[in-house]
């Protein structure tokens, strides 16, 4: 039960941040679409992260982890958390496996 | 949802550039000051105004240092320092995602002694952000100073007329005062005489030819005459008199897209004083047309 607890309570305070050696520039406005590039450093690999995905990314940096579905689908409208709760995490795993974004937890201080 | 590497814009790849130098300089304990580009205040830039690299300055005596670990990170050296123009001021590297930065060990124009010089500009430097990450950048007046020392490097083009526009043109008077300040703290006076067009009253200063050359151009042979002129001893002078002869293998490369060999090296220092006398004569024929 109280490991239960511990698990709900990391998962409310679990948030996400941009990793230390990456770097990032919005898209230029004339792209019509939003997005994002983002830079491993110091040697790559350089992503550009277009549309949703630069939507997510946007959400995402130093955000609740557990809330992210759902400020994600309030910027899309007309769906809804639970529409986009699988691709929206599976794409944070896939950021945070690639070294772009981390979880951290505020109450560790670091 | 896309992630793709495809058309990354200049203006992305060169402030990553900027970024990635950052990284790697805070890594080995090196400063580093941003200079030009994405890192100028927006006071000083206008309009159009883009850069092709990353410019950023270093301690001299931390520069090959730097070079060297962006080499372990990468990048590729494209021009040592000696090779890089008749100042001998930065070596350019390339990366295949992030392009050129050139790495300046002392900026032209500043003749004070180029640890000391950092010293001054890094003494009251502030901060920017360049694609999210923090990076030093000079004060304002000493960022509208190496605008104006490279805009006399630029030999009066549409360009460097902006820089010196933006730099000094319109510059309000206690920012006029300041540069003036530096100028003087940095021992910069030719150079800056000779971007803000009173070059002439520095006749006697033995940098005079060579801004003189820098601004208005000039021979091969009038350009290295020039050098030799400014060099601060006979000792430096003795040194670039030698080097003058020996052919620069980095610009070469860059011609001819591939590390020269010996026989074209053996042909190029053949050709160059060929070229020096023909420089030289085809200027003589025009002072002469014009006269």
């Amino acid at each position: 039960m109280a490991r239960l607890a511990l698990e709900a309570r990391s998962r409310v305070t679990t948030r996400l941040r941009r990793a230390g050696n990456v770097a990032t520039m919005p898209g230029l406005p004339d792209s019509g679409i939003g997005s994002h590039y983002v830079a491993l450093l110091p040697n790559g690999p350089l992503i550009k992260l277009a549309g949703t995905a630069s939507m997510i990314w946007e959400a995402a940096e130093d955000g609740v982890e557990d809330t992210l579905s759902e400020r994600v689908a309030d910027l899309l409208a007309d769906v809804s958390a639970a529409d986009v709760d699988a691709d929206v995490r599976a794409f944070v795993d896939d950021l945070v496996g690639a070294g772009y974004l981390e979880r951290y937890d505020p109450a560790d201080g670091a | 949802m896309t992630k793709t590497t495809a058309g990354v814009p200049l203006v992305v790849r060169v402030a990553m550039s900027h970024a990635a130098v950052q990284h790697v300089a805070q890594a080995c304990g090196i400063d580093v000051l941003h200079i030009k580009g994405p890192a100028l205040d927006p006071s000083l830039t206008w309009e159009g105004r883009e850069g092709t690299d990353a410019d950023v300055l270093v301690r001299a005596s931390n520069a090959q240092a730097l070079v060297e670990a962006l080499q372990r990170s990468g990048w590729e050296l494209h021009s040592r320092f000696e090779n890089s123009s008749a100042f001998e001021h930065s070596a350019t590297l390339w990366h295949h995602l992030w392009g050129y930065a050139d790495i300046h060990r002392l900026f032209p124009g500043i003749g004070i002694d180029p640890d000391a010089a950092f010293e001054r500009l890094w003494a009251d430097h502030g901060q920017t952000t360049i694609a999210d990450v923090p990076c030093a950048v000079p004060s304002l007046p000493g960022q509208a100073l190496v605008l104006l020392l490279h805009a006399a490097r630029e030999g009066g083009s549409p360009r460097s007329a902006d820089d010196i526009r933006s730099a000094w043109g319109d510059a309000g008077a206690d920012q006029r005062a300041a540069v003036r300040t530096l100028v003087d703290e940095l021992d910069a006076g030719v150079a800056f005489a000779a971007a803000t067009g009173t070059l002439d009253e520095h006749r006697g200063a033995r940098e005079y030819d060579l801004w003189a050359v820098s601004l208005r151009g000039g021979t091969r042979f009038q350009e290295w005459r020039a050098r030799i002129k400014a060099a601060p001893s006979r000792r430096e002078a003795a040194s670039l008199a030698l080097r003058s002869i020996l052919v620069n293998t980095d610009h070469l490369a860059m011609l001819r897209g591939h590390q020269p060999s010996g026989p074209e090296i053996a042909v190029e220092f053949f050709a160059r004083p060929v070229r020096g006398v023909a420089q030289s004569w085809r200027a003589w024929r025009s002072r002469r047309g014009q006269g």
